[in-house]
């Protein structure tokens, strides 16, 4: 953890270094007292001392007491069928990617019986065509290739 | 049961991807099939009320489907982008609002009026100069009085930098040779309520969102700043009357088509809006809820339009507000 | 008498009960909040009568928040931003497979909070509704950084973590049009973002979507699956201990909501923070506190009748869900204000009967229904998990009916993970964007109030209070530290 915090704080100093940067490319209008610029540089100021003060206690701790930051590779693969389900949305849709997502995120969990992955999509969606697009008049986007 | 619900949503999902097809290949024909109102507002505001109200009476008259979509954000850009941008086939009408002349000239986003071929226009409540009842001054002659001793003193609620009623305080303060703070709030509801509560000395919000305060007597309105009186208040006058030549300055709400819209369909369209604008049931309902009723077919609406974007650029020159695209 | 035959119809009280079941749910739904509930309900009132009408939109608005807490309790996201705060104790009792407890306390402590709120409002209310009204720009930003204070005990191990984390939500909260200059910050040209980031889509991805992105993980799922719901139920005792906290939480409720502009979020984290000073014992706070738990519930309920104070004397709104609520009564042909109470007084009582009423149906309602929500909990994570990320998906989307809040729900999502994985806790996040644009355009109405004179901030007694209670809850924190060097606690949010 004491070297992630480092590696942390140090990413997080460069980044709001260059919105620093940005805040100063705001026009000024004079018709108000403040500049918009005023606070955003007071936050990410403060933001900075915080990181300083997180990478100094990593410097500072105890190496042995820190508990080891562990991932779990499923959580990568989730996030990147969830990253290609948004896109494919553009394209095939809400209802046509969410079927296919969940059977695939249930496949991917182990689920083997075939009328489970088969239904589950369905009724999902079924829930959502009848609360969102019927009695919440919320339109899901059809993509492309429906619309 | 299961299996009855599946087989019943495989049916619905194909009819309605089906349909969708149907509507599509008859491409830009706008018989049959129901009409989209685009929103640029949040759902539960006043535009959203107007829309859907007005939305739902041409329903019955037109004998068709009408959704109303609320895509708000962005200053009411996002909305109008996505409904200038939608297939010109008079099926997705759009209602458009005071932001669409001033947002290319603010320099937020890329839309004008040139983007949209209007149809008819449906209300416009025009800024009303409103103070405390207890306020020093009675007219807006002694007000103006007042802010010519007081240079800057006087603080004028508004609903946000460069939004429509903070023009309209400036340029009150350009026509009359008067200069004001000018506080921006987060809409009008909350410069009412700083009002109300006595942190700002006048907002010029419009007259529909100051009348309840009006009539229980604890504000009262100076001037309104349109050509003529407005219904809701009949005693108080106009700047024009009061000899000071400010034209219009409101928010005013109507319907668009994307301008690539063939001319037969806009008139059909007009039609029926017009005929639902003119009953007594859409006046009921705008005078219930404080809106002012303010009807323009679509030759009027163009020539407004092009009045209000022709204003609004002299006004934002003049406050050095106005960007360059 | 007038007034009671008015309320009790069979078809008013079945409007009621019909608008709180739709609020749960809508509540439950994470993206579907108060406001829009309300706004999506309203058309359908139009062509009620008066009273019906605003009783079903009452009853959406109560359920909505009710049912916000419920998935906030059961699975670690809240379903409005109401219940934000509630994810922090509520969701450590489900941990420890207290949920049916948690449940009863947030029953319990909602249909209290609302009672109060409305009990004050019929007592008090134009007193009341006198001295919200002084809250001017300077008092309003003093109470938004009172609010955000509440940073400095939601840091789970690390201040510094805590505090960088609450900034990141403050920076981010400047995206957008700035409503005091009309200039743009931080958008890089995306007319999407003139109107700032959501914070629903953010709040969704920093809860929701991120707890499925963890939910498959083996270690998460070997200790989880096992996870047994304890039919333990609220003792006695245990009621008499928060019997306080939750009076003096529907308190400070009631009172937030009469402020124009300060919402339940920031008046259950209030009552959180206020909750944790009080309490003995500190340490059990965020580790699955009854108290910590029943304060924000009581606080967002008693909420609902703070609110109705300036709308129903003054016919101002104070918040989004009473700026819809006085679109309906003006459609109505009601006029908000002084003279409603003479003009329409029995439909004024008829409507304070209808609000207890809604707040006794939410006790009966939470109470059969507890068994029935907590179901949830025995479906398997592998089944969960796609369910939350497709209604993350589509309360985003429902948001604006705009695919970019979707993009902004996923962002957080994946943040959310890494910061949740590097002990960051979002809750101070979240805080950060929803009080953001409250302090900072207050703190710069000030400005231009003042003239440029900065002694407003010192020369007003309510402002000056409050200033002081926030840098002593800021700093408060750094003193424990200074007395003891903590190592690093493994924190949940």
């Amino acid at each position: 953890m004491a070297r992630a915090d480092r590696l942390i704080s140090i990413v997080a100093i460069a980044l709001a270094l260059a919105l620093l940067a940005v805040t100063f490319s705001f026009p000024s209008p004079d018709i108000v007292r403040t500049s918009p610029g005023f606070l955003p540089r007071i936050y990410i100021g403060l933001f900075i001392i915080f990181a300083v003060v997180l990478f100094m206690q990593a410097r500072s701790r105890n190496k042995e007491a820190d508990s080891k930051v562990t991932f779990d590779r499923f959580s990568f693969v989730l996030m990147i069928v969830f990253g290609i389900y948004l896109l494919s949305m553009i394209v095939l849709g809400f209802y046509l990617s969410t079927l296919l997502l969940i059977a695939v995120l249930l496949w991917l969990s182990r689920v083997r019986a075939w009328w489970v992955i088969a239904s589950m999509p369905l009724i999902v969606l079924l829930f959502v065509y009848i609360v969102f697009s019927e009695l919440l008049n919320v339109n899901l986007p059809l993509g492309l290739l429906f619309s | 049961m299961k299996g009855i619900s599946l087989l019943f949503f495989s049916l619905l999902l194909l009819l309605s991807s089906c349909s969708n097809q149907n509507a599509d290949s008859s491409g830009s024909d706008f018989s049959g099939g129901p009409l989209t109102f685009i929103v640029p507002t949040a759902a539960g505001g006043g535009t959203d009320i107007v829309t859907r109200s007005l939305g739902s009476m041409m329903e019955e008259e037109m004998d068709r489907g009408i959704g109303v979509e609320n895509i708000p954000g962005g200053s009411n850009a996002i909305g109008m982008i996505e409904g200038a941008n939608a297939d010109p086939n008079g099926k997705t009408v759009t209602m458009v609002v005071a932001e669409l002349a001033m947002l290319n000239d603010l320099g937020l986003a890329d839309i004008s009026p040139d983007d949209y071929k209007p149809v008819a226009m449906v209300n416009l409540d025009p800024a009303a100069i409103t103070v405390p009842a207890d306020a020093p001054y009675d007219t807006l002659e002694e007000f103006i009085a007042y802010a010519k001793e007081h240079p800057d003193e006087i603080k004028i609620g508004n609903s946000g930098t460069g939004s429509i009623w903070h023009i309209a305080s400036e340029a009150m303060g350009s026509e009359t040779n008067t200069s004001y703070t000018n506080v921006p709030y987060e809409g009008a509801g909350p410069a009412v309520t700083a009002l109300a509560g006595g942190h700002v000395d006048a907002v010029t919000v419009s007259a529909a969102e100051v009348l309840p305060q009006v009539e229980s007597g604890e504000f009262k309105t100076l001037a309104v700043m349109s050509e003529e009186r407005v219904e809701a208040m009949p005693d108080v006058p106009t700047f024009e009357e009061e000899g000071y030549d400010l034209g219009t300055v409101g928010t005013w709400r109507g319907l668009c088509v994307p301008v690539d819209t063939p001319e037969q369909t806009v008139d059909k369209l007009e039609k029926s809006i017009l005929e639902t604008a003119d009953s007594k049931e859409f006046e009921e309902f705008m005078n219930d809820g404080g809106y002012g009723l303010e009807i323009k077919d679509s030759e009027e609406f163009q020539a407004f339009l092009n009045e209000q974007s022709e204003f609004f650029d002299e006004m934002l020159t003049e406050l050095d507000m106005k960007q360059e695209q | 008498m007038e007034t009671l035959t008015y309320v009790f119809q069979f078809e008013t009280i079945l409007l009621l009960i019909l608008g709180l079941l739709i609020g749960l749910f809508i509540g439950a739904l994470p993206g579907l909040s108060s406001v829009m509930g309300v706004a999506l309900m309203l058309p359908i009132t139009f062509g009620m009568e008066p009273i019906n009408g605003i009783l079903l939109l009452i009853g959406v608005y109560f359920g909505s928040i009710y049912g916000g807490s419920l998935t906030a309790i059961l699975i670690n996201t809240p379903g409005t931003p109401a219940s934000a705060a509630s994810v922090i104790d509520g969701y450590s009792l489900t941990k420890k497979g207290l949920a049916y407890k948690a449940l009863q306390v947030s029953t319990v402590s909602s249909a209290i909070g609302g009672v109060v709120g409305v009990i004050l409002l019929i007592l008090v209310a134009p007193q009341l509704a006198e001295f919200a009204l002084r809250f001017s720009a300077p008092e309003t930003f003093a109470l938004a950084l009172f609010g955000l204070s509440v940073i400095s005990t939601l840091t789970a191990g690390s201040y510094a973590k805590g505090m960088m984390s609450g900034l990141a939500g403050l920076i981010i909260a400047t995206v957008g049009l700035d409503p005091i200059s009309g200039v743009t910050r931080f958008t890089f040209g995306n007319v999407q973002l003139l109107g700032g980031v959501s914070f629903i889509a953010a709040m969704i991805g920093l809860f929701a979507t991120s707890e499925a992105f963890r939910m498959v993980e083996d270690k998460i799922r070997n200790t989880d699956s096992s996870q047994t719901i304890n039919k333990v139920k609220l003792k006695w005792s245990e009621f008499r201990a928060v019997f306080l906290t939750i009076l003096g939480s529907s308190g400070i409720g009631t009172f937030i909501g009469m402020i124009p502009g300060a919402g339940a979020d920031i008046a259950s984290f209030v009552a959180y923070n206020e909750a944790k000073r009080f309490s003995k014992n500190k340490k059990e706070f965020g580790n699955g506190s009854l108290r910590g738990l029943a304060a924000p519930e009581a606080a967002n309920t008693g909420l609902t009748g703070g609110a109705m104070v300036p709308l129903l004397t003054l016919g101002i709104p104070g918040d989004a869900v009473t700026a819809v609520l006085l679109g309906a009564l003006t459609v109505q042909g009601l006029q908000p204000g002084p003279q409603l109470f003479v003009s329409d007084g029995s439909l004024v009582y008829a409507l304070f009967i209808g609000m207890l009423l809604a707040n006794l149906f939410i006790l009966i309602i939470g109470f059969s229904g507890i068994r029935f929500f907590t179901k949830i909990l025995k479906v398997p994570g592998h089944f969960l998990m796609p369910v939350i990320l497709v209604l993350s998906v589509v309360g985003a989307y429902a948001l604006n009916n705009n695919y970019f809040d979707v993009i902004v729900m996923f962002a957080a999502g994946i943040g959310g993970y890494f910061m949740k994985k590097f002990n960051f806790p979002v809750a101070p996040l979240i805080l950060g964007l929803i009080l953001g644009p409250l302090l900072e355009s207050n703190l710069r109405r000030s400005i231009i109030l003042a003239q440029g004179d900065m002694t407003i901030f010192l020369t007003r007694p309510i402002t000056v209070v409050l200033l002081a209670l926030a840098v002593l809850t800021l700093l408060s924190p750094l003193w424990n530290i200074r007395k003891k060097w903590k190592p690093d606690v493994k924190g949940e949010i």
